[in-house]
């Protein structure tokens, strides 16, 4: 078997700030295959974002460093690239898509050039005027909107431009980040099925960030779940989805799938997210689990396979100590229910 | 089209309005007007220090020449060294101020300081020194006063540079793994330019007045007329002849002052927040 596209090993980053550290990534470990399509999911500041930005070599020079771990592109280690040998890096192996569509197209240039741009860069042999038109039909907008400024756009169709400059790079892996935060459902459902389309059709990877678990699960063969930092559970999505492993996977689907349960209450998750301030000794979920042990808090659980599946793993002590899975979730769930807001 | 509504936002504005019309008058009497007006500028005549009258319109100097002609003449040098000297300028320090703030680190340290050394230097004095070294030529004159104008437009540049490079868009221009010089040049600096739209006309504006101060201590070359030099030749008959020193002190305050105010309403018609209140007031009025 070749390299994965993408492999990131225990990935650490910290953002320096003037007056304080914040320790975005403490150790989060992910894989892209060829032809393969997963998603990360976490909350606001669980570290989706981070991850994605160090893939490409695009965290902010002089805030944020690599403090430990490695990402390999392609097999070769690129963990410690200088921002010049970035360059060849981007796009081709790997091309990016990102969240809020109007601020990441340039306001003054047409969209036929800043598709062009791309095309100039990857795949110069070929008639420019045409390929325009191919990738504004993949990503299905009427070549028209070639000679339209982003401003004159909806926001579905400049996320959809931003696909076709992602793709003009003739990406294998495709890096979406949030690509459908910023729109409302329905053309939300129209870009995951686009994405959808794009996979089967060019066999290109994709690797959706994203805190809508719906979105992952309509899409993903593979999911990674964050929690403060680190992947707190990985595996196959539909494995994930039907037998989850981590308390706090537990907790977002039961929130994610009713918002209010009999008694008018919102499920959620007690408490807020940790501060990212200081390294987690244990597992940084403990403060807000409902099932915490003692030790929880003092030392980090392993990586634990989930119900005998060696390609689901979860870090939570529960695991290692072989508790029923059945009986986790019925504790987990009623903690889950715990605190929930008033409606 | 993305510049039609700024350019009629600027003719709406009265100021825009008067001295864009201004502008454009002075340019096409500069360029037609030493064919209209059949007196040779540099003819010397027997009717010395005459005032205004009707063969004369602006008078005589003191060898006889109509100075309505010379006038008319001086025009095209005052505006051709303020065009040229400050497009040379902008030019200069749009790229001074992009490669510094785009870049960063020691060659911004180090571009930057480069500037502040022009900027501290007395414009006015030094321009006199290297004129009187390189000699008065008009080019040398030129030279001199872009040499002196740049920095300006570089720290506008710079500090745009440095708020368009964080955008998001900048990102997505990475992410396709093109070469950082050519992000600079589509990406960056066109959307750093209109932040230095108003620097231009404003760069004219002192490059007329630098042009007419250096030509005015006598010395441009004497045998390019120019408003400065009409003003030299004014401030010697000062008691005898005062339309020689006010008719050409009055077209360079006027002209100086129209492309200040131009300045003024192109950065009004760029900017978002007075665009704003433009629209409700026009509303209002309805």
């Amino acid at each position: 078997m070749s390299a994965p596209i993408l492999s990131i090993n225990d990935l650490q980053v910290t953002y320096h700030a003037s007056d304080r550290q914040v320790f975005a990534l403490q150790g989060a470990t992910l894989k892209a295959g060829a032809s393969e399509t997963i998603g990360v999911v976490g909350e606001s500041g669980s570290g989706k974002s981070t991850i994605a930005r160090a893939a490409l070599g695009l965290l902010p020079s002089g805030v944020a460093e690599i403090t430990g771990g490695s990402i390999a592109i392609n097999g070769r280690d690129v963990t410690g690239l200088r921002r010049r040998d970035w360059q060849p890096l981007r796009g081709k192996p790997i091309a990016m898509v990102f969240q809020d569509p109007l601020s990441f197209l340039n306001p003054v240039m047409r969209v036929d050039r800043q598709i062009g741009e791309a095309i100039r860069r990857h795949a110069p042999q070929r008639s420019t005027k045409d390929r325009v038109v191919d990738l504004l039909e993949l990503v299905q907008l009427p070549a028209s909107v070639a000679r339209s400024y982003p401003h004159e756009l909806s926001g579905g169709m400049r996320q959809r431009v931003l696909m076709a400059v992602a793709l003009a790079c003739e990406p294998s892996l495709l890096i979406a980040d949030e690509p459908t935060t910023a729109l409302d459902v329905t053309t939300q459902a129209e870009i995951v099925k686009l994405l959808r389309d794009i996979q089967r059709t060019l066999g290109v990877s994709v690797l959706l960030i994203s805190h809508n678990l719906a979105v992952v699960a309509e899409l993903c063969d593979q999911m990674y779940v964050m929690y403060a930092g680190r992947v707190v559970e990985s595996g196959p999505a539909d494995e994930i989805l039907s037998h989850p492993g981590h308390p706090y996977t537990y907790g977002l689907m039961t929130a994610a799938r009713s918002l209010r349960d009999a008694d008018g209450r919102y499920a959620t998750i007690a408490g807020d997210v940790p501060s990212l301030a200081e390294r987690f000794v244990g597992c940084p979920f403990a403060a807000r689990c409902p099932v915490a042990m003692e030790h929880c808090t003092q030392l980090a659980p392993p990586p634990t396979s989930v119900a005998g599946q060696a390609n689901h793993v979860a870090a939570c002590w529960h695991l290692v100590e072989g508790k029923g899975r059945d009986d986790h979730r019925d504790i987990a769930g009623a903690g889950a229910r715990h605190e929930g807001v008033q409606a | 089209m993305l510049w039609r509504r700024p350019g009629r936002r600027l003719l709406n504005n009265l100021s825009g309005r008067v001295s864009a019309v201004y502008i454009l008058v002075l340019v096409i009497v500069a360029l037609v007007g030493p064919l209209v007006i059949s007196k040779d500028p540099s003819q010397i005549s027997r009717s010395v220090l005459k005032p205004p009258s009707p063969s004369a319109w602006f008078g005589t100097d003191q060898l006889g020449r109509d100075q309505l002609a010379r006038l008319v003449d001086g025009a095209r040098v005052s505006l051709l060294v303020g065009v040229v000297a400050a497009g040379m300028a902008v030019i200069v320090g749009v790229l001074v101020g992009a490669f510094a703030g785009f870049f960063g680190g020691w060659l911004d340290i180090a571009l930057m300081r480069v500037s502040e050394f022009f900027q501290v230097m007395p414009t006015l004095i030094v321009a006199v020194a290297i004129v009187a070294l390189i000699g008065p030529g008009l080019f040398n004159i030129i030279l001199v006063i872009a040499m002196l104008s740049w920095p300006q437009t570089a720290r506008v540049t710079r500090g745009e540079v440095l708020r368009v490079k964080q955008l998001e868009y900048i990102d997505v221009a990475r992410c396709q793994g093109r070469p950082e010089w050519r992000i600079l040049l589509r990406e960056v600096i066109p959307n750093a330019i209109p932040a230095v739209m108003p620097l231009i006309a404003l760069c004219v504006a002192e490059a007329i007045l630098q042009e007419a101060s250096i030509s005015f201590l006598g010395l441009g070359s004497p045998d390019t007329i120019s408003w400065g030099l009409l003003l030299h030749d004014g401030q010697q008959n000062l008691l005898r002849a005062w339309w020689m020193s006010v008719i050409p002190g009055v077209a360079t305050f006027i002209t100086v002052l129209a492309f200040n105010l131009l300045g003024d309403s192109v950065s009004a018609a760029l900017n978002p927040r007075l665009r704003l209140i433009g629209r409700v007031r026009r509303r209002v009025k309805i």
